[in-house]
Formats: C-alpha cells, structure tokens, sequence
C-alpha cells in the first residue's frame, strides 16, 4: 500500500509539470485547449519574453506542488504507521 | 534458494474472474505492444511506405532508413554521380539509386553513447546517494527526519522548463554546459529524491533485528550493512535502477535546453533527425528502435532479482 501510494505522488508530479510530450504533440494547440501550465510557462517566457510573470507563474506552479504533496505526504506517512 | 518458491494465494480465484483478469492483461498488452510494433515496422520501410494511406502493412522491408540514419548525404545531378566511380558497399548502392552521395557518419553514434554514458553514470550515481540516504532515514534517528525527506522530495517539483534558466546560468559558471559530468550531475541530483523515497520504503520493510544479530555476532554496522541488508535490498534496489534509468534516459526538457552539441542526448537528436531533408519517418523510425533497445535488455537483466524479491517478501512476511 504505502508503495502504491509512492508510485502515485510521484507521477502526480511528473505528470502535473508534463511538458515534452504536449510540447511534441500538440505544443498547446489548436489555439489553447492542450495548454497546461508548463507550456504557458513557455510561451510567456520564451515567445512574449515576459520574464518576470513567467517567473512568478512558475513560483505559483511550485507552491501548489508543494502545498498538496505535503499534505499527501502526511496521509501517507498515516498509512505507513498503521 | 535451491527450490523454486512459486507465489500463491490461499483461495484459488474463479474461472470468471481469471477470464477477466486475462483479457484486461491481453487489451493492455496490446495497446502498449502496438505502437512500439508500429514504429519497429516503419524502420524498415522505405521513405515513400512509411507515409502511404492507406498504411501499409504488409511491404517489401529495407534498410533504407538504418543507413540513413547512419550517414549523412547530399542529393547530386545525375552527371556527377555518372562520372562517379561505381559504388563500393551495399550500403553505397542504396543511397546511389536515390541520386544520392554519401557525405559521412552522421552524428547518432556519438549521441547514442553520450545518452548510454549519462544515464548508466546518473543512474549509477542516484542510486548508490539514494541506497545510503535511504539506510540512514530508515534507521537512525535523523533530526526533522520527515521535513528533510520532503525538502528532498521538493526538489522534483519545479517544471524543467522552469528551472533551466538558473541551471544554465549556474553551469555557464561552473564550466559545466554541455559537458557530459553536468548533464550526470543533473539527472543525479533530480533522481535522488526519487531514489531515497523508494529504497526507503524497502528499508523499512526490511527487519531491522537482521543487522542488529549480525553486529552482535562481531560487524562493524558497514559490515552489517554490506552484507546483511544489501543482500535483502536488492529487488529495491534494481527497481529503483530501472525507474531511474528510465528517467534519465527519456528525459528531453532540460536536455534540449541545456545541451547543444557535445553532451546532446538522444531526445532531442531524434526530432533533429526529421528536419534534415524532408520527413524521414523510416530514419527516425530506426533511431527510436535502436535507442529503445539499451532499456529494453537493462530491464529483462534486472527483471530476476524483482521477481525473485517479490517472492522472497512474500515468503518473509
């Protein structure tokens, strides 16, 4: 159990900041309707060389990660300890 | 372990659930199979068969896109390729009925072994940090062990794109960008934490009363650690390996972003590939099988030791 719920944070992780394949795939298209936050993340930074607000999105990006792994990491440390 | 120790369960399950259990397991073979299937099949098509449609399944094989993988060609006039002397090799052959001439290797084997030398060292690396950061979470008594394992684990969290920048600037420094060492350190340092977090779960599960009988009779506590838990921990210790290689070796954001020339790995050379003269799929076809081959046998070498520790545990508990 405890290694079943590892498996799920990590590619909850992996898959929350995905960017090589929609970036190959689709790179956010048609339009917006594949753009996840990685890929706004780089069209603001590297196509509108919006540096300063691609920069903060990326701080909101790390502090949503942090603020629900942390709490998943506590119900899995619950687990383990039953 | 001299008999071979098969996994049971004490209720045998019913013929129904077995039927569909199996077809689960058949559907989702497929449809991983497949593509792999599609892609090992258009290596050995021509350029023209690879973009038929309807698609083509049965065709007449060539090696047309192994060789253009491996080369690098220039298209010429007729006349010149007359006044030509007559080709040499097979392979000449081939790339002369497409009025082509061979120019050189082309760049993949430097690039195949710049991706085996970064993801063997980096995998090598994150496990060794990952097996004695693990042992230590597991077993001393770390101050503010959990916050750690989180700060740890927070290192993972940033999207690469994200991050690259600094990292560039930092390896632009240190003399790191695009050397192989950095691109090793890199990967190692993102796959730590992934590391730790596994090996630490095969830590806990294994007892702790083993190395400590095995101190009393006279280790040291490296000793022990050697001989005693490394031994139980090996079917963690090769799933991590795996998983890890996996990672290093698929990785493409910070390796299109951070590597040029030098250390470039094969993900990003694979897409280069297609730009090169028109769409040549068969090429890249090729280059993604033989990139696919390298994981392929360090997964069925490591697939013993999972399955025989998946036994083991069960037999333990």
């Amino acid at each position: 159990m405890p290694f079943l719920m590892l498996a799920i944070l990590f590619r909850a992780i992996e898959n929350f900041k995905m960017f090589d394949m929609v970036n190959l795939l689709t790179s956010g298209g048609p339009g917006s309707t594949t753009e996840v936050a990685s890929i706004t993340l780089k069209r603001e930074a590297f196509e509108k060389w919006r540096t300063g607000y691609s920069s903060a999105l990326a701080i909101i990006l790390f502090v949503t990660v942090f603020g629900a792994a942390n709490i998943y990491v506590k119900a899995l440390n619950r687990v383990k300890q039953r | 372990m001299n008999t071979p120790v098969t996994a049971h369960s004490v209720a045998e399950p019913s013929s129904r659930s077995k039927l569909i259990a199996s077809v689960l397991v058949v559907t989702y073979a497929v449809i991983t199979i497949l593509p792999l299937l599609w892609i090992f099949l258009t290596g050995f098509k021509t350029p023209p068969d690879s973009i038929a449609y309807p698609p083509r399944i049965l065709f007449e094989p060539s090696v047309e896109g192994y060789v253009n993988l491996f080369t690098t060609r220039s298209r010429q006039t007729p006349e010149f390729l007359a006044s030509l002397p007559p080709p040499q090799t097979w392979y000449e052959r081939l790339v002369r009925s497409r009025n082509m001439v061979i120019g050189g290797p082309s760049k993949v084997v430097p690039r195949f072994l710049n991706s085996m030398i970064i993801g063997f060292g980096s995998t090598f690396l994150a496990v060794c940090f990952g097996t004695i950061a693990a042992y230590a979470f597991s077993r001393f008594r770390v101050p503010l062990a959990d916050d750690l394992l989180f700060f740890i684990l927070s290192t993972r969290m940033m999207p690469p794109i994200a991050v690259a920048i600094p990292i560039y600037l930092m390896f632009r420094h240190l003399g790191l960008s695009d050397t192989k060492l950095g691109m090793i350190l890199l990967y190692t340092a993102v796959n730590v934490s992934l590391a730790v977090w596994l090996l630490k779960g095969f830590m806990d599960e294994i007892p702790r009363e083993y190395e400590e009988a095995a101190m009393v009779d006279g280790y040291t506590r490296l000793q022990a650690f050697f001989k005693v838990v490394l031994p139980q921990a090996t079917t963690g210790i090769a799933a991590t390996a795996i998983f890890c290689l996996i990672f290093a070796w698929n990785e493409y954001a910070f390796a299109v972003l951070l590597t040029s020339g030098e250390a470039q790995t094969m993900p990003p050379f694979i897409p280069f590939i297609i730009g090169e003269g028109g769409q040549d799929w068969p090429a890249v076809a090729a280059a993604t099988t033989i990139f696919f081959i390298p994981i392929l046998c360090f997964t069925i070498l490591l697939r013993r030791h999972l399955l025989r520790g998946i036994t083991f545990g069960a037999v333990r508990k």
